[in-house]
C-alpha cells in the first residue's frame, strides 16, 4: 500500500483558493480570453433572442386541428347583449301574406316532391344595409331570416331563467301575440330573465313533414337546443307555449319550482311515467338530480306545453334525441308520447327527469269552471293565484285568441 | 463442529449469548413466540389461506384497480348455428393468449365476454343489442376503469411492447380527427349544428371502406358514455331500420353519430390501421388504397381480420400474423439456436 501524505485541513483550503484561481485565469486574466467569453455570451445572447422570437411567432400559429366553432342552424350569428329575444310579431299579418313561399327556398327534385330547405351560410345585413332598403315586404323578410341569427353574448354576465316560447304568424293575429309575447317580456323584465321567441315556421324547412299543423309540437325540442345555444351560460330553461299566459308576475321561478325543497314537495314519486305504463318514476329520486322536468296531467300524461330543462348534457341528449329524425317522423300518436317513450326505455334520462305536478307551471284553464274558485280545491285546473294559466284544448274549442284575450286583461288589472 | 476440535471460546461465548434473552436474534424470538402460540399461528394461517383461495377475487394485498380494460369477445356465436371446429378452438386460445400477455405486461384488466347467439338476442329487433348490454357489464364490473377496449375474437396486437398511452392516449390529438372533411366513407353530414368539437372525445372508434367499424374501439368510462350506452339501442330506431341495417350496432351509432350532435361531439376516429389494420382480404375492392392495410415495414399495432369468416381462412390468417408477430418479438438469445 503506497504510503498517502496526511493533508492538514489548511491544505484543503489552500487548494481550494488555488483553484478558484485557476477558473479566474481562464476568463478574466488574459485580454484574449476575455476577448473569447465576450464572443462567446454574444453568441449566447442571439440564440436567446432567435429561441424567444420563435417562442412568440409559434403561439401564433394555428393550431393543427382546426374545428368549427359551435353554431346553430345558421353558421353566422349576430351577436347580442340583449337578453330579449323576440321577433317584430307586429310584422304577424304581413308575413301571413308573404307565406313560406316567399320566405324559404322551395326545392323541387326530380319526383316533383317539394321541400322548402335552410340556407346555412346565409349572411346577415348589416344596420347600413338594413337602413337602405326600400321595399318594406324585403325589410320584413330580412328580419324574419335574420332573428334566427340572434344569440346573447355578453362576456360572463347572462340571465339565469330563459323563457323560451314558439310564435305562429298562421293561426295567431298579430294583437294576440303581442300580448302573448309582452306577457313573457314584462315577467322577465321583473327578475332578471332572458327570453327566447321564435317563430314556428322559422323551423318548418328543417323538417321532412313540413306543415305547421302536424309538426309543430315536435319544434319544441329544436327551439330548445336554439335556447341552449343562444343563452349558453344561463341554467334554467323554461318553455311554455303560446297559449298560456303567466299570470303571477311577482313569483320568481327559482322560488315557485326550482328550490330543490320546493320541486321535493312537487316532484311525483313511484307513479307511472304515463298511464298504464310498468314504468315507474324513481322513489328516491333527488330534486338535485332534475335536469328534465315535466308537469303530469291528471289523466297521468306528460303536458308537453310548458316544461323546464336545465342546460347539461343530460337534457341536450333528450332534445337531440327527440329532433332525430328516425324518431321525430316515426308515426307517434302525439309529441308526449313521443317524450314518453324516450322515458320508458333510457333510464338514465329518466333518472334526471322529474314529473311535477302540473298546478305548479301549467295549470289548465277550465272554462267550465270559474277562475275566481278558491284555490286548493283542485290540484289540475286553474285557480286564482296559479303561475300559469294553460289553454290547453282551446284549439278544439276554437276559443284561444279569446282565451289569451281575457286572462291578459286580468294579468293587466292585477 | 466436530468434538477433536480444540476448546474454542468464542464458540462458549457464542452459545452464552443464544441462551441468554437479551441477546437473541429477532429470528430466534419469533421462532420461539410461533413454538408458544402454535393453535393460534395455524389459525391465522388457515383463515389467510381460506380468504385467499375462496374468497372474493377483489381481496388482494397488491393488485390495484387496473385503468384500462380490454374486453374481448370470445366465443362468437358459441357454435350454436354451426359446430365449432379444431382452428376456432385454436384461434381462440391464440387470440386470447395474445391479449393476456399485453394486459399483463402493461398492467392492463382484460375481461372475456362470451359472445353465444343467445335465444334473448334472436328476436329481430334485439340481435344489435348485444354487444351494447356486454359494454354495460363490463363497466359495472370494472367501475374504477377509465378506459376500455374492445377487441373482437380475429384480432392479433402486433406489438405487445407498446403501451396503449404511448400508442394513444399522449399522442391523442394529433393521431385521432374529429371531422369527416377527410375520410367519409359513409358520406356523411359533414358539419352539424350545436356540435362542441372542445369537448375531450370519450368514444375512440375507426372507419374502415364501409364506414364505422367497432372490431377495435376504445370508450371512456364516463357518464357520457353510460348515456350513450343506454340511448344506443332504441326500439322505435330499430324497428324501422332493421332490414337496412344490416351491422346492427355499427349502423346505429353511424346514425345517432349523423344526426344527434352531444354524440358527435365526443366521439373521435383514429387511423384504421393505428388500432384495427386489416388483412389484405378485408376491403379487398379497395386493395390499392394503403390505409386499410396491415403494414410490415411500420409495425402496425394491431390486425383485424375482420370478416375472415366469410369466405376468407381465418385460421391461415391467424398462422400467419402470429408468425410474423413471433418474428418480430423474437428474444436476442434465440438467435443463437
Amino acid at each position: 500500500m503506497a504510503l498517502k501524505p496526511k493533508l492538514k485541513p489548511m491544505s484543503t483550503s489552500n487548494s481550494l483558493q488555488k483553484r478558484s484561481m485557476q477558473f479566474k485565469n481562464v476568463f478574466v486574466d488574459s485580454k484574449k480570453r476575455r476577448k473569447q467569453a465576450f464572443t462567446l455570451s454574444v453568441f449566447v445572447g442571439i440564440a436567446l433572442v432567435l429561441y424567444l422570437v420563435s417562442g412568440l411567432f409559434g403561439r401564433g400559429r394555428p393550431t393543427v386541428n382546426k374545428y368549427p366553432p359551435v353554431h346553430g342552424h345558421y353558421i353566422n350569428e349576430i351577436a347580442t347583449t340583449k337578453p330579449l329575444i323576440f321577433p317584430a310579431v307586429e310584422n304577424a299579418a304581413q308575413l301571413k301574406e308573404m307565406n313560406m313561399r316567399s320566405l324559404h327556398i322551395l326545392r323541387i327534385d326530380m319526383d316533383g316532391n317539394k321541400k322548402y330547405v335552410l340556407k346555412e351560410t346565409d349572411q346577415p345585413i348589416t344596420e347600413k344595409e338594413r337602413k337602405q332598403m326600400t321595399d318594406p315586404h324585403e325589410i320584413i323578410k330580412r328580419d324574419y331570416l335574420d332573428h334566427g341569427k340572434l344569440v346573447f353574448r355578453k362576456g360572463t354576465d347572462s340571465p339565469e331563467v330563459v323563457i323560451v316560447t314558439l310564435v305562429d304568424f298562421d293561426n295567431y293575429d298579430p294583437q294576440t301575440l303581442i300580448k302573448v309575447v309582452q306577457n313573457r317580456v314584462n315577467y322577465a323584465q321583473r327578475h332578471r330573465y332572458g327570453v327566447y321567441v321564435r317563430w314556428a315556421q322559422e323551423f318548418i324547412p328543417l323538417l321532412e313533414k313540413q306543415n305547421l299543423k302536424e309538426s309543430y309540437e315536435y319544434l319544441k325540442p329544436m327551439i330548445m337546443r336554439a335556447a341552449f345555444h343562444a343563452f349558453p351560460r344561463a341554467k334554467y330553461f323554461w318553455f311554455l307555449d303560446q297559449d298560456a299566459l303567466i299570470m303571477r308576475m311577482d313569483l320568481s321561478l327559482q322560488n315557485h319550482l326550482l328550490d330543490p325543497k320546493i320541486l321535493q314537495l312537487a316532484i311525483l314519486k313511484n307513479v307511472p311515467v304515463v298511464k298504464d305504463s310498468n314504468i315507474k318514476t324513481y322513489n328516491h329520486f333527488l330534486p338535485g338530480n332534475a335536469e328534465i322536468i315535466f308537469p303530469q296531467t291528471n289523466g297521468g300524461y306528460l303536458d308537453s306545453s310548458s316544461f323546464i330543462a336545465a342546460s347539461g348534457m343530460y337534457s341536450k341528449a333528450m332534445f337531440d334525441y327527440l329532433s332525430d329524425p328516425l324518431v321525430r317522423d316515426f308515426p307517434w300518436q302525439n309529441f308526449a308520447h313521443c317524450v314518453s317513450h324516450a322515458l320508458q326505455w333510457h333510464p338514465s334520462i329518466l333518472a334526471k327527469t322529474a314529473l311535477i305536478v302540473p298546478k305548479t307551471i301549467a295549470s289548465v284553464y277550465d272554462p267550465a269552471k270559474k277562475a275566481d274558485e278558491k284555490p286548493g280545491v283542485d290540484a289540475f285546473h286553474y285557480t286564482a293565484g296559479d303561475l300559469v294559466a294553460s289553454f290547453y284544448g282551446c284549439k278544439d274549442r276554437g276559443s284561444c285568441i279569446k282565451d289569451i284575450d281575457t286572462f291578459y286583461d286580468k294579468v293587466q288589472t292585477s | 463442529m466436530s468434538s477433536s476440535m480444540p476448546y474454542d471460546p468464542s464458540f462458549e461465548d457464542e452459545k452464552k449469548r443464544q441462551y441468554s434473552y437479551k441477546h437473541r436474534s429477532f429470528l430466534d424470538r419469533v421462532g420461539a413466540t410461533i413454538a408458544q402460540h402454535k393453535r393460534a399461528v395455524l389459525g391465522i394461517f388457515c383463515a389467510f389461506f381460506v380468504l385467499f383461495w375462496f374468497g372474493s377475487s377483489r381481496f388482494t394485498l397488491w393488485s390495484k384497480d387496473p385503468k384500462i380494460v380490454l374486453i374481448l369477445a370470445v366465443n362468437d356465436g358459441g357454435g350454436v348455428h354451426k359446430w365449432k371446429g379444431e382452428q376456432e378452438w385454436a384461434i381462440e386460445r391464440i387470440s386470447i393468449q395474445n391479449k393476456r400477455a399485453y394486459a399483463k405486461r402493461h398492467g392492463y384488466g382484460l375481461t372475456l365476454k362470451d359472445m353465444r347467439t343467445a335465444r334473448r338476442y334472436s328476436h329481430e329487433y334485439r340481435e344489435g343489442w348485444q354487444k351494447v348490454e356486454v359494454l354495460r357489464q363490463t363497466m359495472r364490473e370494472f367501475p374504477k376503469a377509465e378506459w376500455f377496449w374492445w377487441l373482437d375474437l380475429e384480432t392479433l396486437i402486433m406489438e405487445p411492447q407498446i403501451s396503449l398511452e404511448e400508442h394513444i392516449f399522449k399522442r391523442l390529438d394529433s393521431l385521432s380527427y374529429r371531422m369527416l372533411d377527410k375520410f367519409n366513407p359513409l358520406d356523411l353530414p359533414l358539419d352539424i349544428p350545436y356540435v362542441d368539437y372542445s369537448q375531450p372525445p370519450e368514444l375512440l372508434i375507426t372507419q374502415d371502406c364501409g364506414g364505422f367499424n367497432l372490431g377495435s374501439f376504445l370508450v371512456k368510462n364516463s357518464k357520457w358514455a353510460h348515456l350513450l350506452l343506454d340511448v344506443w339501442w332504441d326500439p322505435v330506431c330499430y324497428e324501422q331500420k332493421h332490414m337496412m341495417w344490416e351491422h346492427r350496432e355499427q349502423d346505429a351509432l353511424e346514425a345517432l353519430y349523423a344526426n344527434q350532435p352531444w354524440i358527435r361531439e365526443k366521439t373521435a376516429f383514429l387511423p384504421l390501421r393505428s388500432v384495427n389494420a386489416f388483412p389484405p382480404g378485408a376491403c379487398s375492392e379497395f386493395s390499392d388504397d394503403p390505409r386499410y392495410f396491415y403494414s410490415e415495414e411500420d409495425r402496425d399495432f394491431v390486425v383485424n381480420m375482420a370478416g375472415c369468416a366469410f369466405g376468407r381462412d381465418c385460421w391461415g390468417e391467424m398462422q400467419r400474423y402470429g408468425s410474423l408477430l413471433e418474428s418480430h418479438n423474437q428474444k436476442w438469445w434465440r438467435r443463437f439456436y
